[in-house]
């Protein structure tokens, strides 16, 4: 490893402390959702990422677990502050750079005392907080141009990670503006999210194929589905389908509400967060036509 | 057009997707499920959502 590299690695160390693992469903941050996962409904109380950042730091092992925590949510949620900056304009070179100070900006300096996270959710904070980042966006392109070529996001990682399948109409995609593709961006990240904790939970029991089939029907009426041609697709007896298809369903549920519940403070916001979404992916559409 | 590299943050338009017959949005995830509609299942709580019971109906599976 050269000394660039071994540089660049501590730095990524430094700034996200969970880096050098794979985002793991069971790390410490998730440690008391994931506890109760399947046993606690989301709307219950459980502490999410966003309570845990919200509720502050106190000692300092509990700052450690906040920062780590928030480092998590922006690992999670790159992709719509990169789509943002990309559609304010800048070069996709321009776009990593300042996503990159945009991280930094975040992690490392007061962005948490200042953005004072009691008065919002995460997703409208980190946008309020980019929008003002990129004010003066052109003094840090300058800036970084003069300082040297700083890197710490392993694009090719985070992506191979986390792959998005997310496919709009070119008529869509060009009528978005940035706020819009923001909070598409981000509706399909949840959701994306969600169907992968999905498909490993079938992985894990050796049920991909069940996954791959049933999936296509998680949102379909029951009347539309023929049992029998999908015990055959998917290798399970036909009494068995009809159960599976309902408890997959009731599943994927919970783990899209268990993730939306990680932006939020608290569990009674899930439905307006859900709903704010919603709006903003129907009102894409519209915007298109 | 399908859009590469660092670009894979923006949507890829690897086809023009048809609307969803059920919400008329033209939105597509994973294998072409509709993104909104999704989403709106999660408008849904369930009173019983325990992860064992899918974990248990998969193991059952002969």
């Amino acid at each position: 490893m050269n000394k660039r590299s071994e540089l660049r690695d501590r730095r990524i160390a430094v700034i996200w402390p969970c880096s050098t693992r794979r985002i793991s469903l069971k790390s410490p941050v998730l440690s008391s959702a994931s506890a109760n996962e399947g046993t606690v409904r989301p709307g219950a109380f459980v502490t999410t990422r966003w309570s845990l950042i919200v509720s502050g730091g106190g000692s300092k092992s509990k700052e450690q677990e906040t920062r780590a925590a928030l480092a998590e949510l922006c690992r999670i949620y790159w992709r719509p502050i990169f789509a943002f900056i990309c559609r304010r304009g800048y070069s996709t070179q321009d776009a990593e750079d300042l996503t990159q100070d945009f991280f930094v900006m975040i992690l490392e300096g007061d962005w948490l005392k200042n953005a004072d996270p009691s008065r919002g959710r995460f997703r409208s904070l980190l946008l309020k907080s980019l929008k003002n980042f990129l004010n003066d966006a052109a003094d840090k392109i300058h800036a970084r141009k003069r300082g040297g070529d700083v890197s710490f996001i392993s694009w090719d990682a985070w992506m191979s990670e986390a792959p998005s399948e997310l496919s709009m109409s070119t008529q869509t995609l060009t009528s978005l503006p940035a706020e819009r593709l923001f909070d598409v961006r981000w509706a399909a990240t949840v959701v994306e999210r969600a169907l992968r904790r999905l498909r490993e939970e079938c992985e894990r029991k050796g049920r991909r194929r069940v996954f791959d089939v049933l999936s296509a029907y998680l949102t379909v009426e029951r009347d539309d589905v023929s049992c029998a041609s999908l015990a055959t697709k998917s290798g399970v007896p036909k009494g068995t389908v009809k159960k599976l298809l309902y408890r997959m369903r009731q599943r994927y549920r919970w783990l899209l509400r268990d993730e939306v519940a990680q932006t939020v403070e608290n569990p009674a916001e899930i439905e307006d967060e859900l709903r704010h979404l919603c709006g903003a992916l129907a009102a894409s559409s519209e915007q298109a036509r | 057009m399908i859009l590469h590299g660092s670009t894979d943050s923006l949507p890829a338009i690897t086809h023009e997707p048809d609307d969803c017959p059920r919400c008329d949005t033209a939105l597509r995830v994973n294998n072409g499920l509709c993104l909104l509609c999704l989403l709106q299942a999660g408008l849904t709580e369930d009173e019983d959502s325990r992860s064992g019971s899918l974990d248990t109906l998969l193991s059952e599976i002969e």
